[in-house]
């Protein structure tokens, strides 16, 4: 019990410091405004839309194993704005609850400079994950290790190392193979 | 014979009222003014511009949320250029040195630094092919006497004229494929923007984005503006070319 007790504390702790894992919300990928007049690529009318593809969704967006009899609705990102006072009522194994499946992440949109990835995907938000290689997010967990490997810049979150790429103007992390 | 001209005259109306639907209304000012605008901006030797914008965004629930930026951009020609999109304190840039561009996104302390073509108008060009870049604010310095039609616009509107941020403006409206958008050009010898508002027409939700421009035209850059020094602790990472990664 005790042990337990511990992983929930340090695990609320987790979810108290962590900006990114607090918010409910999820912006609907493609639904945001325009911020160009005229089509990209200047002169011949490019018709593709700023946001090629609705981001895929996964549906429900992060499927957990376990059976939730708890208040929370979502086995996502917690709903609410900061976790409910009281301890957690479910009896997690880890630090960070949710298990999740790798999903796609969205296309950068060519004009996402004005796009708040800052605050919303947050895929992949929980170290404890095994993610594919290859598998793209717009953010790491908060208690990923910065790591210089060969001279390469690697983002280490438990089992999952992730290389940051530039895509676009945006950054987005890759998962790969442990460089050691 | 009496029929023919019936039907003839029918057909003209059903031309008229499709054409009319169709063509919309654009008024040769309106167009003009784009591209006056256009050419002026492409001939300034240097600028430096700030920008508050709210971009909507679409919740998976259909609610329409907006975010606020800052945005500044400073140019001088032919090779130096400075873009900084702020919102919350986080930043992201883009530094143009005539030699090397870099960008730079202090949430995450991440920057790429790459060889840059020698000008300006290059440097877009390949921000724009090789690497699917877009820089913010760059579209309406390409409207040309070409854009009209390469962007569709099928309706160009003068509404008014009135005075914002102490800039008399002329507002027009225009309406080209999947989007309607209102520009106010600061009258007199300098036509610049002075408001910018898209709204989407391809989306039930109708998600806007708005720009207030502020100019300085007369205040000098220095080169030390368009050099990028690393802050304490941030790291260079590779930029991929578009299309690179699956």
């Amino acid at each position: 019990m005790k042990p337990t007790a511990t992983l929930l504390t340090a695990s609320l702790l987790l979810s108290l410091l962590d900006p990114l894992a607090a918010q409910a919300w999820q912006i609907r990928g493609g639904g945001g405004a325009r911020t160009f007049v005229v089509p990209h690529g200047g002169g011949g009318f490019h018709p593709p839309p700023p946001h090629p593809m609705p981001a895929p969704r996964p549906i429900p967006p992060h499927p957990e194993p376990h059976p939730q009899p708890g208040p929370h609705p979502y086995p996502g990102p917690p709903p609410h704005p900061l976790p409910p006072p009281g301890p957690h009522p479910q009896p997690y194994p880890g630090p960070h609850p949710y298990p999740m499946p790798p999903p796609p992440p969205p296309p950068p949109p060519p004009d996402d400079w004005y796009h708040p990835w800052a605050t919303a995907a947050v895929i992949g938000a929980t170290t404890a994950t095994v993610l594919a290689i290859g598998t793209r997010v717009n953010s790491v967990p908060v208690d990923c290790v910065s790591v210089i490997a060969n001279g390469v810049a690697y983002q280490h979150c438990g089992p999952t190392w992730y290389q940051p790429h530039y895509v676009g103007s945006s950054v987005q992390y890759i998962v790969v193979a442990a460089p050691w | 014979m009496l029929g023919f001209y019936r039907i003839r005259g029918l057909l003209l109306g059903l031309l008229i009222v499709s054409g009319g639907a169709v063509g919309g209304e654009l008024e040769p000012r309106a167009v003009t003014a784009l591209e006056q605008m256009g050419s002026y901006l492409r001939g300034l030797q240097q600028l430096r511009l700030d920008t508050d914008s709210r971009t909507d965004q679409v919740l998976e629930n259909g609610q329409v949320i907006e975010f606020q930026h800052q945005t500044h951009l400073q140019a001088r020609r032919p090779d130096k250029l400075r873009v900084q999109v702020e919102r919350n304190g986080q930043r992201r840039s883009l530094f143009y040195n005539g030699q090397r561009f870099t960008l730079y996104d202090s949430r995450s302390g991440y920057f790429t630094e790459q060889a840059a073509p020698t000008d300006i108008a290059s440097l877009l060009a390949q921000l724009n092919e090789r690497y699917g870049i877009e820089l913010p604010l760059a579209d309406l310095f390409r409207w040309d006497a070409s854009t009209a039609k390469a962007a569709g616009l099928s309706d160009a509107l003068w509404i008014d004229s009135q005075t914002l941020d102490g800039q008399v403006c002329d507002h027009y409206a225009f309406r080209q494929p999947e989007i309607d958008w209102q520009l106010w050009i600061r009258q007199g010898s300098q036509p610049l923007p002075c408001r910018l508002v898209i709204s989407r027409r391809d989306s039930a939700e109708r998600p806007r984005h708005s720009v207030d421009y502020r100019w300085q035209l007369d205040a000098p850059s220095v080169d030390r503006d368009f050099e990028f020094t690393p802050p304490a602790g941030a790291r260079a990472i590779p930029l991929a070319p578009a299309g690179a990664l699956p």
